[in-house]
């Protein structure tokens, strides 16, 4: 799989700074943009094409601290299972219905207000969690990265891509679209 | 580490190398522009003036009119005078229900895959060709302007709106072709005017580009950090514009008139397009005064109408569409992941964005002034001759970093799409997706390439279909086929698909269910080439035609001194000449005409000396020298 740290140039880790990714792209970017490579030939053209692609996929992958996170496990080899990886409790999967349900009804409503105001409310709530992920990384690192430390860090990433998920599918876009 | 290649990047400059054109095609509009000795600038006609409308006009007989001229043909000859092709490139007949309605040209939809043509009468034309013409017409601009042969400037960059989708990305780049230009880079209207705006600007800052134009909306949303300009969202829609601010009025005035006289106006071309240069007229002075007067006279149908039109009615009429100008800034923020107040230069490009209630609003939704400092008009093409700069290497401190206005996916067998690529991902994208068979034995699959945010595949555009074809047979889902897509950094997608178990492969820039095939653009040029060189005869020949009878004309007048004075043997070769001369109609090769001029001309030699020599003594009698001379 592609590593996104290295193509960026940046240690592979839970903790980076947003101005220090842009960085890193835009670096990478003024050496490999195909703009670069205007009057060069039709090989370094489509060899730009390919790797700023690439890098673009990176940026991406390290952009969003659940991608993130998500890639930090899978390049462990300890990639995040989709259906049997187990939540935190039978409780929170009841919210996400609850959760699911109301998004429906806001999406309906065609209520801008409204579905930004739930917007916010689940960002708030995902953010909450990618601070806790901070803390298991660390501790996952502070135990030499031993698998068994990492059932808690599993659990909250399952429940923040959920409320992710349950976020991409409430946007205003459909609307305007005509 | 995975050893990048290191190759000779950042090619050095070189002043003397042939300048890159920096085109802004526009709906109303076009511009060109070069950078040149470090700066960028627009060039102008002979007259001063940047702007060149995006008008052409077809005469009957004789070759197409672009600009100005073509403007003042459009009363005369309105349904041979074609405006806001841009509207139309790389769409369907379905897509243009709104605009068809108040045009004065007629639209048809061509062969199988239903291409829009417009029907001049006497043949169809594509509005490739049409946008081809304002490209030519550019190009020779620059021609004269920067005093280059016409094949020292085959390259340009030519903007789009941020919101075109692949179809009308590579319609556009096909009218360059049709003009015999090279597109090095399509780029996006308003990123073009962020570099525009920001390239001396040291500070990082995230700016808000409004760009409203004569037929298309975008907003983008932009951050600029030493140099690099790197688009965080996009969004807009590319069937609004200034040219409905004119329609709304229009509307209303024919509504109003239907009304008072029960005549429909809007059904006779020529009312059209006389009502559509009025509501411009009107909407127009409405930007600077409370109100305007609308007159509509057409005595032939008995019509005197007139009206003020005050700035509420205008605002009334117009914000269902301000409005959704307001949503598309919704959307490009909520995309971005930001909210107003992260926002730090909102700029206005764009004529339309002069009407006082668009930058009301657009102030209001971002909760701070909206800077109109750049000159509207002109920004999108100074930003399309720096990107020049920046991909001739004489621009080396600015990058930009554009997105995918539009989602791309597949269509599933049940009907949903599969998407690959999302909005707002960073260009060049690619994207891999595994697909497999529904039946045993299945030895093709076909893919249907979709463009859109819908949820269902038929509510979206539909760019294009292709089949993977020989697949061993195998029972169903077990083939492993690989949908790649690569969308390049014009924002094009190239398709590969490749089933893996067989190796079995297909490739394919998708090409646009409405666009123009690589094989129709080869042959139009083919064509345009021939109908050169045919209406280079014809004009020729019309030129001839037309000294023969000046020379005629004077010899017949002065017959009497030619026989009363003339030797016979000169006379009588005048005579026969004059007599030979007499019937060319028929004659369409210029070589024979010119043969029968020059002898023509020559048998009159000897009059023209008698008569030379009567001036003379005509003079010395106090006549008129033109009392004799013809013409």
């Amino acid at each position: 799989m592609l590593d996104p740290f290295q193509l960026l140039n940046l240690p592979r880790g839970f903790d980076l700074d947003d101005c220090v990714l842009r960085g890193a792209l835009i670096k990478a970017s003024l050496q490999w943009h195909p703009d670069r490579f205007a009057l060069g030939t039709e090989e370094q053209r489509d060899k730009a094409e390919d790797h700023m692609a690439d890098l673009n996929e990176a940026f991406a992958m390290l952009s969003s601290p659940l991608q993130r996170a998500e890639t930090l496990l899978a390049l462990s080899g300890f990639a995040l299972n989709e259906g049997t990886d187990q939540t935190s409790s039978a409780a929170f999967l009841m919210r996400m219905m609850e959760l699911k349900e109301e998004a429906d009804d806001a999406l309906k409503s065609d209520d801008v207000v409204r579905i930004g105001e739930m917007r916010r409310r689940i960002q708030e709530d995902i953010a909450h969690r990618v601070e806790q992920l901070r803390d298991s990384f660390r501790a996952w690192k502070a135990a030499d990265y031993c698998p068994g430390t990492l059932t808690p860090l599993r659990a909250l990433l399952t429940e923040a891509v959920y409320l992710q998920r349950t976020l991409d599918g409430l946007q205003i876009t459909t609307m305007f679209q005509s | 580490m995975i050893e990048l290649p290191i190759y000779g990047q950042n090619f050095s400059a070189d002043e003397s190398a042939d300048p890159i054109l920096g085109i802004d095609l526009g709906t109303t509009h076009s511009l060109v522009a070069v950078f040149q000795h470090g700066e960028a600038r627009v060039l102008c006609n002979e007259d001063g003036e940047a702007l060149l409308p995006s008008v052409v006009s077809y005469p009957i007989d004789g070759s197409p009119v672009v600009g100005q001229a073509a403007i003042e043909r459009s009363r005369l000859d309105p349904k041979r005078t074609i405006f806001s092709a841009k509207r139309l490139i790389g769409r369907g007949l379905e897509d243009l229900v709104v605009e068809r309605a108040t045009l004065p040209y007629d639209l048809v939809e061509s062969g199988e895959r239903k291409i829009v043509k417009i029907d001049l009468g006497d043949r169809l034309i594509t509005p490739e060709e049409v946008s081809a013409q304002i490209l030519a017409a550019c190009r020779d601009r620059a021609v004269k302007q920067l005093k280059l042969p016409p094949e020292r400037l085959r390259r340009a960059v030519i903007t789009v709106p941020a919101y075109f989708d692949d179809a009308q990305r590579q319609a556009t780049r096909r009218a360059a072709q049709l003009a015999g230009l090279e597109v090095l880079r399509m780029v996006s209207e308003p990123t073009a005017a962020a570099l525009a705006y920001g390239l001396d600007k040291k500070k990082a800052a995230r700016v808000v580009i409004f760009d409203l134009g004569g037929g298309t909306f975008d907003v983008s949303i932009l951050e600029l950090q030493e140099g690099v300009f790197r688009v965080l969202a996009t969004s807009g829609d590319t069937h609004l514009g200034g040219d409905d601010f004119d329609r709304a009025i229009m509307v209303h005035v024919a509504a109003e008139i239907q009304q008072r006289s029960g005549i429909d106006v809007l059904s006779d071309p020529a009312a059209r397009t006389a009502l559509r240069m009025i509501a411009e007229k009107t909407k127009k002075a409405l930007s600077a005064s409370e109100s305007a007067e609308f007159v509509y006279h057409d005595p032939s149908a008995g019509i005197a109408y007139r009206k003020d039109i005050d700035w509420r009615m205008f605002q009334t009429w117009i914000t269902p569409l301000v409005q959704r100008t307001l949503n598309g800034c919704a959307l490009a923020l909520q995309d971005a992941g930001l909210t107003p107040e992260d926002i730090s230069d909102v700029l206005l490009v764009g004529g339309s964005t002069r009407v006082p209630l668009v930058k009301a609003a657009v102030a209001q939704f971002f909760n701070q002034p909206a800077s109109d400092e750049l000159n509207p008009d002109q920004v999108v093409a100074l930003g399309a001759a720096i990107q020049a700069g920046v991909l001739g290497g004489s621009v080396r401190n600015a990058l930009l970093l554009d997105v995918t206005p539009l989602s791309l996916g597949i269509a599933t067998a049940e009907g949903t799409v599969s998407k690959l690529i999302n909005r707002n991902s960073a260009i060049p994208a690619q994207a891999k997706e595994g697909f497999t068979t529904f039946v045993d034995g299945q030895s093709a699959v076909k893919f249907t390439i979709i463009q859109g945010e819908r949820e269902l595949a038929k509510d979206n555009r539909t760019l294009g279909e292709f089949i993977l074809r020989g697949i061993p047979p195998q029972p169903a889902g077990l083939p492993q086929i690989g949908v790649r897509f690569s969308l390049d950094a014009d924002g094009v997608l190239h398709v590969r698909a490749m089933e893996e178990r067989s190796g079995v492969a297909a490739e394919t820039v998708v090409t646009p269910k409405h666009g123009l095939t690589d094989e129709e653009v080869e042959s139009m040029l083919a064509d345009a080439w021939e109908n050169a060189e045919e209406d280079l005869v014809t004009r020729r020949t019309m030129d001839l035609r037309g000294q023969l009878k000046n020379v005629r004309h004077a010899v017949a007048k002065h017959m009497d001194i030619a026989r009363a004075r003339m030797d016979e043997t000169a006379l009588e070769r005048l005579e026969d000449a004059y007599e030979d001369s007499e019937d060319v109609d028929d004659i369409h090769d210029p070589n024979p005409l010119k043969g029968i001029l020059d002898e023509l001309e020559e048998a009159a030699n000897p009059l023209a000396e008698l008569l030379m020599n009567q001036v003379a003594t005509e003079t010395v009698r106090n006549r008129k020298v033109s009392d004799l001379i013809d013409e």
